[in-house]
């Protein structure tokens, strides 16, 4: 067994957590020496590093090579790679917060060293404002270069990734399951795409359900992997915050994206502004923070091919706020018909989309 | 003595006669009634003896039979009691027989004499007119209802004493006439809901124009109090005028209900039917024992319009698809099965999401699952039928203080008239009369593409990943903006329009 099964060995024992794992290698100095260790040296452990007899029992019980020659050769056919604490390739970000997990499970690549990393989270029941904002700042982030993390959940997590992939910036997603779950399972489209533009990662073993347990403590990854974490529409009581807690403690930045004091949405946003988080209302905001030049102007998607004049008028009263297509048609004062025809062209050209029925906006690159 | 009048039977808007033959021989007093009788027609045996006796006409007591033949349907109502009168009174001898073979009579007796109204007398006396009676005494206040089929005497009678003596020749009662022409002319113009009246929503204006034109079923979209309950009752105004047949095919079911209104004994206007969303399935498509008109019936000619179309159960809207696609609802039951016309336009509207204000950001606050929750409620096959949609914008105070001239209903319905030509014409030989009616086949008979037109319609359905569906309704309402501008040809301008209206999608939410 080379040392990176090792690590697979240790991490993949049952009723073994992260925590006794960190106790172990505390003693140990590596995984080989477990797996090596004698029944007396481990339960000479047991007293001093509160370690339990089953505990001892599986380690000794489970030590078969052949097995975890299976395992590894069964993550391989998955399609899933891991990476270890030992690796090099291992986040150096990662390395450095409390009981940094072992092996991270991964579909796709991991995020790079040398780039500034935001992550974004917030409420999974976002309103309209939440999502918009999501997406445009993401996007922004993204397409200077910014990586973005999340945690793919509904809401703010999926706008997020989606507004990164948008821009064909990098995206990853720290999952709270096995990395081969796609939960939500509406967001297999996002699944899959991720991986493509980035990675989705997890802690935990393949083929592990999410649980009310396991989405918190991913909640740690996602601000270890990052630089600085953005809240974005946080109740007084969101899970958002954990990972703002985590951020502080990682000793991350944290910005927060403020919202209306007459709803809920935001509470939880604004106490942290209060409590000195930093305010940020547009994506330069963060740029500035970390000395990032703003690639360009988010410019408004627009073919430099020939629109003609009535076009022209017509694109030109397409605003990012929906607008129904009687406003269009008043403003650049055609009939509502011929509004409507230039409309759909425009849209077949793909640089306005519809919001809604007969609501238009622009596509912004 | 034997002696027979005639009555009529209805299934539905149809039916047959009835012979109603009373019989009076000695022996023991007794009145007995027999064919398959219900039990409010078996109660006439006691209305008709009082009432007689109430009359001034004294009945020897002799045994007295009555049967309605043909004995094996079912007869029910309380329509026969004035046949059941007045043929007991022709057996004992008060009335000569020669004036009854040709008259059919309807009627229901009170104790005292007096003939009360029954429901469907327009269908009873169109059925009457077809099997050659010369006339039809109903009551007195159906006689308008009953009079404007031409080619028929129909006779109102107050009371069973004048019923009696007008068969027995001794007193004269003129045919009830009415003005058929002028009484539908005149409703026209008593039409008070203009589109005028409807600020902005331009779009709308036209999506409608085009629906109507061509029978299209429309669905609106639009935020809470734009008007859109206000815009649908204004679409039966911009229908073509009712036609004579028309006004009677729907006069008829409204007969069988008893929502005629007396006075003018015909329905003179399109109908508008808005059930509320709590209504039941029998009470939308009709039923019950003696299976009656339900609202998409009540609807023909006419709107039929489903507000808070999301809310209506699933159930319910399904059961739209059958009578959408048929144009009648045929009602079984184990005796007889009869259908109803069902020749609606359906108009629905909806809000965008559950707070009603999306894609508003300033004011939306559904989260992105709500409103896929609300949107998911609409049943996907129905939603396949819905050829257009339109979304209504809030008016803004420049629409209200602008003095502009307004589309009215008068402009409107001459576009819709335009096209509607256009499309008899072109389906003579069809067994269809519009282009919402299309089938795949006729399609590519009558919606030619000019070869821009094709090209175009080619590259949406790659680049929007349209199916089949899609693409057949987008054709289906392209033939009929053609129809609009008056072309043979679907143009490349018509096929963009159309693609506009292509209806609700549910991914257009996930933007």
């Amino acid at each position: 067994m080379n040392d990176r099964e090792y690590y697979l060995w240790l991490n993949e024992q049952k009723g073994i957590g992260i925590r006794t794992i960190h106790r172990l290698l505390e003693y140990f100095d590596s995984p080989k020496a477990v797996y090596e260790a004698s029944e007396r040296e481990l339960n000479r452990l047991k007293e001093h590093f509160q370690i339990k007899q089953s505990q001892i029992a599986t380690l000794l019980s489970q030590r078969n090579p052949a097995d975890v020659k299976k395992r590894s050769a069964m993550l391989n056919e998955a399609g899933i790679s891991y990476v270890t604490i030992h690796d090099a390739k291992y986040p150096g970000r990662l390395k450095e917060i409390y009981e940094p997990p072992l092996i991270l499970y991964y579909k796709g690549t991991l995020p790079k060293e040398d780039r500034v990393s935001v992550s974004i989270v917030g409420a999974r029941n976002c309103s309209n404002y939440g999502r918009v904002v999501a997406e445009s700042i993401s996007a922004g982030l993204a397409d200077c270069g910014i990586q973005i993390i999340s945690g793919m959940a509904r809401g703010i997590d999926t706008y997020a990734h989606r507004g990164a992939l948008r821009a064909h910036g990098n995206t990853y997603a720290v999952l709270g399951c096995g990395v081969d779950i796609c939960y939500p399972t509406e967001n297999i489209g996002l699944y899959m795409d991720i991986q493509k533009q980035g990675c989705v990662l997890s802690e935990f073993l393949p083929g592990t359900q999410g649980s009310p347990g396991t989405f918190p403590m991913r909640n740690r990854i996602i601000s270890g992997l990052s630089d600085g974490v953005l809240i974005i529409e946080a109740k007084k009581k969101s899970g958002s915050l954990i990972t703002a807690k985590w951020a502080l403690e990682q000793g991350k930045d944290v910005f927060a994206v403020p919202g209306g004091i007459l709803g809920e949405e935001s509470r939880g946003c604004n106490n942290l502004i209060k409590e000195g988080a930093m305010l940020v209302d547009s994506k330069e905001d963060i740029l500035t923070y970390y000395g990032i030049a703003d690639r360009k102007e988010l410019t408004a998607k627009k073919p430099n091919n020939l629109l003609d004049s009535k076009e022209e008028m017509v694109y030109s009263n397409v605003c990012l706020i929906p607008r129904h297509v009687d406003q269009i048609a008043k403003d650049s004062g055609y009939s509502a018909v011929e509004t409507m025809r230039i409309l759909v062209k425009l849209e077949s050209l793909h640089i306005i989309k519809r919001t809604g029925m007969q609501y238009f906006s622009v596509i912004v690159e | 003595m034997f002696c027979k009048t005639y009555s009529i039977a209805l299934q539905g808007i149809e039916g047959c006669i009835v012979n109603v033959e009373a019989d009076i021989c000695d022996g023991l007093p007794l009145f007995s009634m027999v064919g398959y009788l219900s039990s409010e027609v078996k109660e006439a045996k006691d209305r008709v003896r009082i009432a007689l006796k109430n009359s001034g006409y004294k009945l020897l007591p002799k045994h007295i039979t009555i049967n309605l033949s043909p004995a094996d349907i079912r007869k029910e109502g309380t329509l026969y009691d004035l046949p059941v009168a007045i043929s007991v009174l022709c057996s004992f001898g008060y009335i000569p027989e020669s004036f009854l073979k040709d008259t059919i009579l309807v009627g229901e007796l009170s104790l005292n004499g007096e003939i009360v109204s029954v429901n469907g007398i327009l269908p009873m006396v169109h059925l009457a007119k077809e099997h050659g009676f010369k006339r039809c005494l109903v009551p007195k206040v159906n006689a308008r209802e009953g009079a404007v089929v031409e080619g028929i005497d129909v006779i109102g009678v107050r009371n069973l004493k004048e019923a009696a003596d007008y068969l027995a020749g001794t007193i004269e009662i003129s045919p009830q006439k009415v003005d058929v022409k002028a009484l539908l002319s005149n409703d026209w113009q008593l039409e008070e809901l203009d589109f005028a009246d409807v600020v902005g929503q331009e779009s709308l204006k036209r999506a409608i124009c085009v629906a109507v034109a061509g029978m299209h079923n429309l669905l609106m979209i639009g935020p809470p109090g734009v008007g859109k309950t206000m815009v649908a009752r204004r679409i039966p105004g911009i229908m073509p005028e009712l036609s004579f047949d028309e006004s009677i095919r729907i006069s008829k079911i409204y007969s069988i209900v008893g929502q005629l209104d007396l006075e003018k004994g015909l329905i003179g206007t399109r109908p508008f039917r808005a059930p509320h969303h709590s209504v039941t399935s029998t009470a939308l498509i009709g039923g019950g024992m003696r299976p009656k008109p339900g609202e998409v019936s009540l609807a023909t000619g006419g709107v039929l319009f489903l507000d808070e179309f999301p809310e209506f159960p699933k159930q319910m809207i399904e059961m739209l698809r059958q009578p959408l696609e048929d144009r009648k609802v045929t009602l079984s039951r184990l005796e007889y099965s009869c259908s109803y016309p069902a020749d609606f336009q359906l108009i629905g509207a909806m809000n965008p999401c559950p707070c009603g204000y999306y894609p508003d950001i300033q004011r939306c606050r559904c989260t992105p699952m709500q409103i896929k929750r609300y949107i998911n409620k609409i049943s996907q096959p129905l939603l396949s039928r819905i050829d257009i949609c339109a979304e209504a914008k809030e008016t803004e105070y420049q629409d209200i203080s602008a003095d502009e001239k307004q589309v009215s209903t008068k402009d409107m319905r001459e576009m819709v008239m335009v096209a509607r030509k256009w499309q008899t014409q072109r389906y003579q030989s069809e067994n269809i009369t519009f282009n919402g009616q299309l089938t795949p086949v006729l399609m590519k008979k009558y919606c030619r593409l000019t070869k821009e037109a094709k090209e175009y319609i080619e590259e949406c359905f790659q680049r929007m990943d349209m199916n089949l569906r899609v693409y057949h309704r987008i054709l289906k309402v392209a033939r009929t903006i053609a129809d609009m501008a008056q072309s043979e040809e679907i143009l490349l301008e018509h096929v963009e329009e159309a693609v506009f209206y292509k209806s609700l999608d549910k991914k257009y939410w996930e933007n």
